[in-house]
């Protein structure tokens, strides 16, 4: 029985979601209906009278809110009666309050969309960058017990000089270390990553290949999905296994996810390996390109018998896990020691050279300083705006709740209850927040694709560019950060919506309706209220302070676009490709690129072909000059670094690079004769300093032995940038391309109309003279123009355009604050007036004050910019974090810009009739 | 009532639907009735499979009043209970529950067609 009360009690409640006129109408009948229902229930046992119940409450609530919302009747058949308004319930006064909101939003659409977009870009631009953030910076990699994942390292260090630094392995190192007993870094294995061709499975392609060692997934908790990782046996270079693993995308793309892959084969630079295992879906290896795996014993047989056999072939990096009972301190005092044990079993020709071990953990190991840095830029960027936007707001609503609370003294003079007052402006507030809270989202959810788009590849990985340290695909909007970015703007709203109404529900009904009597008050400053002149100053600072940083980095990028890369960079196409080493024409690999040259020439809309390093795309190939003939000999180690470039013999004509002294080479060169060498201007420079370089020889470390060989120089030509523009310019040296054995190249054409346009008739050719072989890195001189600065680009966009919008909000905030101080002493401007002030006299001393509350934020911001501006340094070039052209440029402009939004009011002002102001009031 | 006829729109402009409608209209057919008496037919009707739960039906009956579907009539005989409303459909609700359940003996024809009407299929 108690429980049937229990029951009935519980529907009575729920039926109160029913709006009060529904009840009175059906209530009883309702009530009466469940209870018959309930004694039937009953009769089918407990758990059918619980179900019942159950959803008859779950459905009285829907439904009593439905009808609650409901605006009326279907289209206009029957005849709903207008609701008595006797207190109603609350929620219908809820909904009234939202109708009446949006009402008042509609007659004032300037101040609602001048909030709504405040809101929203203060959402919006905050939840696109701290997602980035959290993405970049906090996000942990999916790899279990993460702090005991460390990179285990060899460091190399000139004796009394500088900081040990870390460096690669060579393969007999790492065996040598792999065979110290008792390490506390327990398993450990190498990997790298390389590209190479895959000839079989679907069509040629790049691919990238990470070598690794067994254990390398164990490690990483990322073990095969199907079929192994690699075991012991894959371990020895002695009888190396010609196996891989691939990568769950490449399963899925080239062999539609069929087990039955496993035990079949995949042809990776012309070696055909069986595929053992399948990794799990997602994992690409820790460099974030790897496509398939394959043993590191087994480089010698696929890539180079050297990467194994060579002592000192520094080419890969290791990753282990702490053994549990050892700590971080511990494992790296034996790893130095380790270090130094194995470099003594493989000593340096050179005795200057100290090598020992370190260890990193790994969370430090994949940071990315320079992303970091931007990271934390641009969210100081986005924070500030959002403080603007906050500041700007409540100035918004401030001025609004000051014009209407005579609005609000007269509801209350004629019986609207204070609460009910209170509860309309809430409700606005609510209700803009939530205009602006959408809006935000929407901005935040273009923002984070627009900037994974954007996003510099040079950021995704650590610096050295060995561990993926972000994936742009994995950007998206945080909903926490999202939640905290609205929850501060709507706090805002709401804050600065309410105190008001509050306030003036507070105040005496007659000083508010007595004429005037408020806004004549003096003794209160210009802006009335205090508030005003913080809003104004605090917005200008901030204002100030993003300004400075967007000059600062803009000032960058308009050095780095002046930089001259020694050559046309228009029209200009850029591809690489490599012979597999299987390939027929890999014995011969220069006359393939004579013939592909050649096909390339004799295509329409070519200018001109050649081989050779893209400028700015970095350098393949950096050695050290070892000799001068008639120079004092240079010791091992210490010659100039040079980059070498193998060139085709119209390189320097279809590049537009000057030859500014000697000859260009051509067919004489690079075969039986013995070698020549053309110089970059740079190189003559240093190594001839003021001597005529023609026909003088020179030594420099490449590789092959018979090319260690001296050189003639028989020419100098003009500087070009292979590294991007911020780094130290260093020599170049050219060779002809028939001077060595190099399967792969990079292409350069020059073309007479939009360069890319040309690729499919390229292809065609490649086709015909080796339909295996896979164009990579395909790109225009132009592109790389604009990716050599990409990082900074990004962040100058980001922060012009916050800059932009905090300028802008600043401008309009002044304005608004202003114009309503003005507005408020319409009646003293027009006494004064009257009584003979002329209209100059007025003008002045309005700006008097926006000069004072001006000032104090320009100062405030210059002193927050010098602060922050140390965030800006590694983005700077060629100029300094303290550049005073910036500081006071910005300085100037803010200042500009708070005059004139002080201005049109005050002018505005002076325009008023003295005596229709008088009588206004 | 209020509305003449000309002034219905065609009964096809309501549909489809939505299911507590089609469910009164089935429940009353061509009786005059209370709520619960509603829910206990519409219940023996379809065998048990089928529920009004009450916050369902008195929504609904009040919105169909209004959409002239139904109208409210007098008690059947002089023992019912004064405290509650009796239900009866309009000619207008009734044109209505004819041209929905043809909407949806095409459908079921449809269905049958796609060979999805078998038992167990």
């Amino acid at each position: 029985m108690t429980r049937a009360r229990e029951r009935t009690l519980l529907f009575d409640l729920a039926l109160r979601s029913f709006p009060a006129r529904f009840r009175r109408r059906h209530g009883a009948e309702m009530r009466e209906a469940f209870a018959a229902e309930i004694a039937r229930q009953n009769a089918r046992g407990a758990r059918s009278l619980a179900a019942y119940t159950m959803r008859a409450v779950v459905d009285l609530l829907k439904q009593g809110w439905r009808e609650r919302v409901r605006r009326g009747p279907l289209s206009g058949h029957g005849h709903r009666a207008p609701e008595p308004r006797r207190g109603g319930g609350m929620l219908q006064g809820m909904w009234t309050d939202v109708r009446l909101a949006t009402r008042v939003f509609r007659r004032a659409p300037g101040f609602a969309a001048a909030a709504v977009l405040v809101l929203a870009l203060g959402i919006g631009a905050n939840t696109t960058v701290f997602s980035a953030l959290k993405t970049a910076i906090l996000a942990a990699p999916p790899y279990p017990e993460l702090d005991r994942l460390v990179m285990v390292d060899v460091t190399h260090q000139r004796r009394d000089e500088g900081q040990p630094r870390a460096m690669y392995w060579s393969y007999p190192k790492f065996q040598a270390y792999l065979q110290e007993s008792g390490r506390l870094v327990d398993p450990v294995a190498g990997y790298a990553q390389r590209r190479t061709t895959l000839t079989d499975a679907g069509d040629p392609a790049m691919v990238g290949v990470e070598l690794a060692s067994p254990g390398y997934f164990a490690i990483l908790g990322m073990d095969p999905v199907l079929g192994r990782a690699f075991g012991a046996e894959e371990g020895s270079a002695d009888d190396p296994r010609l196996v891989a693993v691939l990568s769950h995308e490449m399963w899925s793309g080239r062999f539609g996810a069929d087990p039955a892959a496993l035990g079949r084969t995949v042809t990776l630079n012309g070696r055909r390996l069986e595929i053992i295992g399948i990794a799990p879906a997602g994992f690409r290896g820790l460099s974030g390109s790897a496509e398939l795996w394959i043993p590191m014993a087994s480089a010698a047989e696929v890539f180079n018998r050297f990467m194994i056999t060579g002592a000192q072939a520094h080419w890969f990096s290791a990753v282990g896990r702490l053994r549990p009972d050892a700590t971080l301190e511990e494992a790296q005092a034996q790893m130095r020691a380790m270090g130094a044990r194995v470099a003594e079993t493989f000593a340096s020709e050179d005795p200057a050279d100290v090598y020992e071990g370190d260890l990193r953990t790994f969370v430090s190991a994949r940071v990315n300083a320079d992303a970091r840095a931007a990271v934390v830029l641009l969210s100081v960027a986005a924070a500030l705006l959002l403080l603007v936007a906050c500041a700007n707001l409540s100035g918004l609503l401030l001025a609004r709740a000051r014009r209407r609370a005579r609005d609000g003294a007269v509801r209350l003079a004629v019986g609207a209850s204070r609460w009910r007052l209170i509860r309309a402006s809430l409700v606005e507030s609510v209700v803009l927040a939530a205009m602006g809270g959408g809006a935000g989202v929407l901005l935040a959810l273009a923002g984070t694709r627009a900037l994974a788009a954007a996003w510099p590849r040079r950021f995704l990985s650590n610096t050295d560019g060995t561990i993926v340290a972000m994936d742009p695909g994995g950007l998206a909007v945080d909903p926490g950060v999202l939640a905290f970015a609205v929850g501060i703007t709507a706090g805002t709203a709401l804050l600065f919506g309410l105190a008001p109404a509050a306030r003036a529900s507070r105040t005496e009904l007659s000083e508010q309706l007595k004429e005037g009597t408020r806004s004549t008050r003096a003794g209160r400053g210009l802006f009335g209220l205090d508030a005003r002149a913080v809003l104004v100053g605090a917005q200008v600072a901030l204002a100030l302070m993003l300004l400075v940083g967007a000059g600062l980095v803009g000032g960058s990028v308009k050095r780095l676009l002046d930089v001259d890369e020694g050559l046309e960079t228009g029209n200009l196409l850029a591809f690489s490709y490599a012979l597999p080493r299987t390939d027929a024409w890999a014995e011969q690999p220069a006359e393939f690129h004579r013939s592909f040259m050649e096909r390339v020439a004799s295509l329409p809309g070519v200018r001109g072909v050649t081989v050779g390093d893209a400028p700015l795309a970095g350098h393949s190939w950096i050695t050290l000059v070892q000799d001068v003939e008639g120079h004092p000999p240079i010791p091992q180690g210490e010659g100039m670094p040079i980059g070498v470039h193998m060139v085709g013999d119209r390189h320097f004509e279809t590049l537009g690079v000057p030859v500014v002294q000697g000859r260009t080479l051509d067919e004489r060169d690079g075969t039986d004769a013995s070698p020549t060498v053309v110089l970059s201007q740079f190189a003559a420079r240093k190594l001839f300093p003021g001597a005529n370089p023609l026909g003088r020889r020179i030594k420099m470390g490449v590789s092959d032995d018979e090319h260690d060989a001296y050189a003639e120089v028989v020419g100098v030509a003009g500087d070009v940038l292979y590294a991007r523009p911020d780094e130290e310019p260093i020599a170049e040296a050219y060779f002809s391309y028939r001077e060595f054995v190099d399967p792969s190249a990079t292409m350069l054409i020059r073309t007479v109309g939009e360069p890319l346009g040309l690729l499919p008739s390229i292809r065609e050719e490649l086709e015909t003279l080796n339909p295996s072989l896979a164009l990579y890195r395909v790109t225009t001189l132009d592109a790389l123009v604009t990716d050599s600065m990409g990082d900074r680009r990004i962040v100058l966009a980001l922060l012009a355009l916050f800059a932009a919008v905090t300028v802008l909000l600043a401008a309009t905030g002044t304005w608004g604050i202003v114009s309503y101080a003005v507005a408020d002493r319409r009646k003293e401007l027009g006494l004064r007036m009257a009584l003979g002030a002329d209209g100059t006299r007025v003008i002045e001393m309005i700006l008097r004050q926006s000069v004072v509350t001006a000032a104090i934020g320009v100062v405030l911001g210059l002193v927050g910019a010098w602060a922050g501006s140390r965030l800006l340094e590694v983005f700077l070039f060629e100029t300094s974090a303290r550049d005073p052209r910036s500081f006071a440029g910005a300085a100037a402009l803010l200042f500009t810009v708070v005059l004139v939004a002080s201005y049109l009011p005050a002018r505005r002002a002076t325009r008023v009739d003295p005596v229709e102001a008088l009588r206004a009031e | 009532m209020s509305g003449a006829p000309s002034s219905l729109p065609h009964p096809e402009v309501l549909l489809p639907l939505s299911p507590p409608v089609y469910h009164v209209l089935l429940a009353l057919g061509d009786e005059v009735l209370h709520g619960y008496a509603m829910m206990r037919a519409f219940e023996t009707l379809t065998g048990g499979a089928e529920q009004l739960l009450p916050g369902t039906l008195y929504a609904t009956l009040a919105r169909m009043v209004e959409t002239a579907l139904l109208e409210e009539a007098a008690p059947p005989d002089a023992g019912a209970d004064a405290r509650r409303r009796y239900y009866r459909v309009t000619p207008f609700g009734r044109a209505v529950a004819v041209a929905e359940t043809a909407r949806l003996s095409r459908l079921v024809d449809v269905a049958r067609v796609r060979r999805l009407a078998e038992q167990g299929g």
